[in-house]
């Protein structure tokens, strides 16, 4: 971690993580949906909304967890650097 | 037209291509990323174009061909001048001559590199030496060679690059001494002039004079033609362009001892020469030739002593003329050698007029060596003058002789002739012994005698005269040597007396002369006498008989004639009987009278030789006197000298022994005074030395002092510098940063500094001690970058403002975002003067508001205090500005602390 996340960006980052994890979840509720749809529905509309909607629901879940709990800490996958640097 | 179609002139600028240049047709820019499009369309457009402005463009490059053209052609020209000035000289003296810089201009092209020293010199040298004959002596050619040779340079180049045998036939006309080149090689021995210095050059001289002296000692005549040549050589040296350092003044006497002796060597061999007798020029020459005598002697003198002294000098005089006095001897006594050279030389110079300055008579303190060698010397000169008189004496004596000799045999023939004279008289008197023989044949005969007689008594005379002469240029001679030398010398005495014995032939002779004149003159008179008689019978006789003749009968006389005439003659006879009585008489009494005369003559005669006699004895004795008395002399001289010498050599030791002593005591007692004056000395310098000290030292103290207290200056002001940095960079971190986020700066450098500024002081250490780590790793951000930052942190803030800490829904912080939204800040709301703060009622727009109020009033710590008081989420989000507000202040105060501080020392340093 090169920079250290201010405080006050701390939120900022909080929700940008949580939006960025909601859009991903509704993708791929929607991928699934439309997988769904495709394959399982005959093109049919709803599972697409539907898997939208869990992916929604998930990141809206998720956030709110998030935002419950600040103390949490969320690590992330660092690549290991030849000189040992985290 | 071929360019044309090829590309465009860079002259003419194309259209589209700025601003066209008036009253020139332009072409269309060729746009090489269409040519590919429209390439042939271009060119065609092109082409037309060309030829249609193809007169323009020729125009503009026919000047350039004009003027090349013309550059070519001159040039060309110009070339072909040149190569032909170089082949033909004669033309390139005209293009000299007429064109201006030609000169110079050809001199810079034509010729190139050194002439001179390639000229084959050696060349040149082997010409000279092959026409004038000589195979050695190479080095004098270059010497005189050269100045020839610098002359020449100066010339124009056309003689120089023409044969080199030019300068060397000059050279040799003028350069090379050698005005009778073929004869002085082969007949004199002497090498030609050599151009040495002034001491060698009197060797050289030496050289000469002794082989000179070799052909007077041994009475050799030289040839005539060596001798001339060496003469006029030497004259010649003497005339020729001097490179020598001799002054002009030393050349005359050298020329005049030329002469004299080239005079003196002349004057012997034609004998018969009749010199003019100039008392004054014999007197001359005997002095001139005596000097030129001198130096030859001096060197047989030399010569002869260094023998007798067992030297091993190589024979130098006696034998040949060909080694000469330079060549040195390895003998042990070198001084001793060198000497004996040194007064030859010197006294060559002496006799030249030169100071020559020799060791051996410079030096004031003298070694019994060089005593000796002194008393030698004088030896020497005294040898060498007596020789040198001697020399001169018997040359004279020589002269004499020869022409004593002479004259004496002419007395004798003017004797005889005149002797033979009278007695032709007499014969022709007497009538009766004439015989077959003519009285005319008699009388002939007489005359002829006479005339004999005229001629043998005139050379009698001059020849008398001639030794005459001599002997008085003999006898001065003798006299001056007698005068000049100390005691007379022995064959001075020889001399004199073969002079004298000379000189009595002489007058003897002369004597006899005379005395056949008298005879002569008796015999005139009785001829005269008889004549007298003939001629007065002839007029008594003519009288009587005025036609007879006597002697010329012609016919028979008349009886009256023969009677008068026999009558006369008897009258005659009787006449002269009676006069021949009184004749008889008178000649008694005449003879007594001529026998009386006869008598006192012959006493007179007697009485001269007498007197002759006497002088000679007298002579002898007194020769046999001075030779005795010389003897004598020559003994007592000896003697003294030898005594001279053992005292002389003693005085020396003994002199040597009283100076030893005497410069150790001067020795010692000059030790004793410089050490006394060294001492003392030594004490005032350390007196001085010491003061200078102690000035030193207390001006080191001083300044020490000054120093210290300029240090503790200084080092206030560096804290003072240092700490004041740190505030300054705290207050205003990274200038340079464009956002407020990097405005960080680290403060460790300064405070780093700041410590060591500091020192030891345990004030400023703690001070230190108190900046945060943090601080000093990351830096601290100035007050604007929290203002800055503030903005953000308080809409963050706002937005999160119902959150707490325990976290909140979704909804909550929508709410919370509405809320934010909704609720309008009023203005910065200000703390009222004086009043007290509720801490409950303070909510976190308020805390915000506040917070942010004084942050713009600049008042940090008051805007820290209130964000301190935030709760819940509002809190955790503006924790970090706070943390960092904290550091901020942390380290503000104590860098406010210590510049405090610094400030205090630096202004008690002041004082």
């Amino acid at each position: 971690m090169a920079a250290e996340v201010r405080s006050e960006d701390e939120l900022g980052k909080k929700w940008d993580r949580c939006l960025a994890d909601t859009i991903v979840k509704m993708g791929g509720g929607l991928a699934v949906g439309v997988v769904f749809s495709v394959f399982l529905f005959k093109r049919r509309p709803w599972p697409v909304a539907f898997g939208t909607g869990v992916g929604l629901g998930m990141g809206y879940s998720n956030c709110q967890h998030d935002f419950r709990s600040p103390n949490l800490l969320h690590g992330t996958f660092v690549k290991k650097i030849e000189k040992g640097e985290k | 037209m071929w360019r044309a179609s090829r590309r465009v002139p860079s002259k003419i600028k194309c259209l589209g291509q700025g601003r066209p240049t008036s009253g020139r047709p332009q072409h269309p820019c060729r746009n090489y990323a269409e040519e590919g499009a429209d390439k042939s369309a271009k060119a065609a457009q092109a082409r037309l174009q060309a030829v249609g402005t193809l007169p323009t463009e020729t125009s503009s490059g026919g000047v350039a061909k004009t003027v090349l053209t013309a550059t070519l052609a001159v040039g060309a020209g110009v070339g072909g001048l040149t190569v032909y000035a170089k082949t033909s000289p004669e033309f390139r003296k005209t293009l000299e001559g007429n064109v201006p810089y030609a000169r110079e201009y050809l001199r810079a092209v034509l010729d190139r590199g050194p002439k001179m020293p390639d000229l084959g010199l050696g060349g040149v040298v082997d010409k000279a030496k092959g026409m004038v004959g000589m195979g050695k002596k190479k080095e004098e050619q270059p010497g005189s060679f050269l100045p020839k040779l610098s002359q020449s340079k100066s010339d124009e180049e056309e003689k120089q690059r023409k044969a080199a045998a030019d300068t060397a036939a000059q050279a040799i006309a003028y350069g090379v001494d050698q005005p009778y080149p073929a004869e002085a090689r082969e007949s004199s021995p002497t090498p030609p002039v050599k151009y040495i210095p002034t001491y060698e050059r009197g060797k050289e001289k030496d050289e000469e004079s002794s082989s000179i002296a070799v052909s007077v000692g041994t009475d050799e005549p030289m040839p005539v033609a060596a001798k001339e040549p060496s003469a006029a050589h030497r004259e010649s040296a003497v005339k020729a362009p001097a490179k020598e350092k001799k002054p002009v003044g030393v050349e005359k006497p050298e020329v005049t001892a030329a002469a004299a002796i080239a005079a003196s060597m002349d004057e012997p061999m034609p004998p018969e020469s009749k010199s003019e007798p100039k008392a004054k020029k014999a007197e001359e020459k005997p002095a001139t030739k005596k000097k030129a005598m001198k130096e030859k002697a001096e060197d047989t003198a030399a010569a002869a002593v260094a023998a007798g002294m067992d030297l091993p000098m190589p024979a130098k005089a006696m034998t040949t003329s060909g080694e000469g006095v330079p060549k040195k001897h390895t003998s042990k006594e070198e001084n001793l050698v060198e000497t004996p050279e040194d007064t030859a030389a010197a006294a060559v110079a002496a006799a030249l007029d030169q100071p020559f300055a020799t060791e051996a008579r410079e030096t004031p303190m003298r070694t019994p060596e060089e005593v000796q060698a002194k008393l030698l010397e004088k030896e020497i000169d005294d040898l060498a003058e007596r020789a040198a008189t001697v020399a001169i004496i018997q040359h004279e004596l020589e002269d004499l002789k020869r022409t004593a000799t002479s004259a004496i045999h002419a007395q004798e023939e003017a004797a005889h002739a005149t002797k033979m004279h009278s007695e032709q008289i007499k014969h022709a008197m007497d009538e009766d012994s004439s015989g077959p023989l003519g009285k005319e044949e008699q009388w002939q005969a007489v005359t002829g005698a006479k005339e004999a007689k005229v001629d043998a008594l005139k050379l009698a005379e001059a020849s008398a005269t001639a030794a005459r002469e001599n002997l008085e240029k003999a006898r001065a001679v003798i006299k001056e040597g007698k005068s000049s030398l100390s005691e007379p010398d022995q064959e001075i005495l020889v001399a004199e007396e073969e002079l004298g014995k000379l000189a009595y032939e002489l007058e003897t002779a002369v004597g006899k002369v005379s005395k056949a004149q008298a005879d002569a003159q008796v015999m005139q008179e009785y001829q005269d006498l008889v004549e007298q008689g003939r001629k007065q019978f002839k007029k008594e006789l003519e009288s009587i008989m005025p036609d007879v003749r006597l002697g010329g009968w012609r016919g028979k006389l008349s009886e009256d004639e023969l009677n008068s005439l026999i009558a006369h003659a008897h009258r005659r006879i009787e006449q002269l009987q009676s006069q021949l009585a009184e004749q008889q008489l008178l000649e008694k009494s005449r003879m007594d009278d001529a026998l009386a005369r006869q008598r006192t003559e012959d006493e007179k005669e007697a009485l001269a030789l007498l007197k002759r006699e006497l002088e000679r004895q007298k002579q002898e004795l007194a020769l046999a006197q001075d030779l005795r008395i010389a003897q004598a002399r020559d003994q007592y001289e000896t003697e003294m000298r030898t005594q001279l010498r053992r005292q002389a050599a003693a005085h020396s030791e003994h002199l040597q022994d009283v100076l030893r002593v005497q410069e150790q005591e001067l020795g010692s007692k000059h030790q004793t005074e410089m050490h006394d004056a060294l001492m003392d000395e030594r004490d005032r310098y350390q007196v001085k030395l010491n003061e200078a000290m102690a000035r030193l030292r207390g001006v080191e103290a001083a300044i020490e002092g000054r120093a210290d207290i300029e240090r503790e200056a200084r080092k206030a002001q560096e804290l003072l510098i240092a700490c004041e940095t740190l505030k300054r960079l705290i207050n205003t971190g990274n200038e340079e940063a464009t956002s407020w986020e990097e405005r960080r700066v680290p403060l460790s450098r300064e405070v780093n500094t700041v410590k060591e500024a500091a020192g030891d002081s345990k004030f400023f250490q703690t001070l230190l001690d108190s900046v945060p780590p943090q601080a000093m790793e990351a830096g601290v951000f100035p007050e604007d970058s929290l203002r800055q930052r503030f903005l953000r942190v308080k809409r963050v803030c706002r937005r999160v403002a119902m959150i707490d800490e325990t976290g909140g829904t979704l909804f909550q912080f929508f709410v919370s975002y509405l809320q934010s939204l909704l609720l309008v800040d009023a203005g910065r709301r200000s703390l009222p003067p004086g009043k007290e703060v509720d801490p409950k009622k303070l909510d976190t727009f308020t805390l915000l508001s506040y917070a942010e109020h004084s942050l713009e009033n600049g008042d940090l710590e008051q805007a820290a205090r209130f964000m301190n008081q935030l709760k819940g989420e509002p809190r955790k989000v503006a924790s970090d500005w706070l943390e960092e507000a904290r550091l901020t202040l942390e380290a503000r105060q104590a860098a406010q602390a210590l510049a405090a501080a610094a400030a205090a020392v630096g202004l008690g340093t002041l004082v």
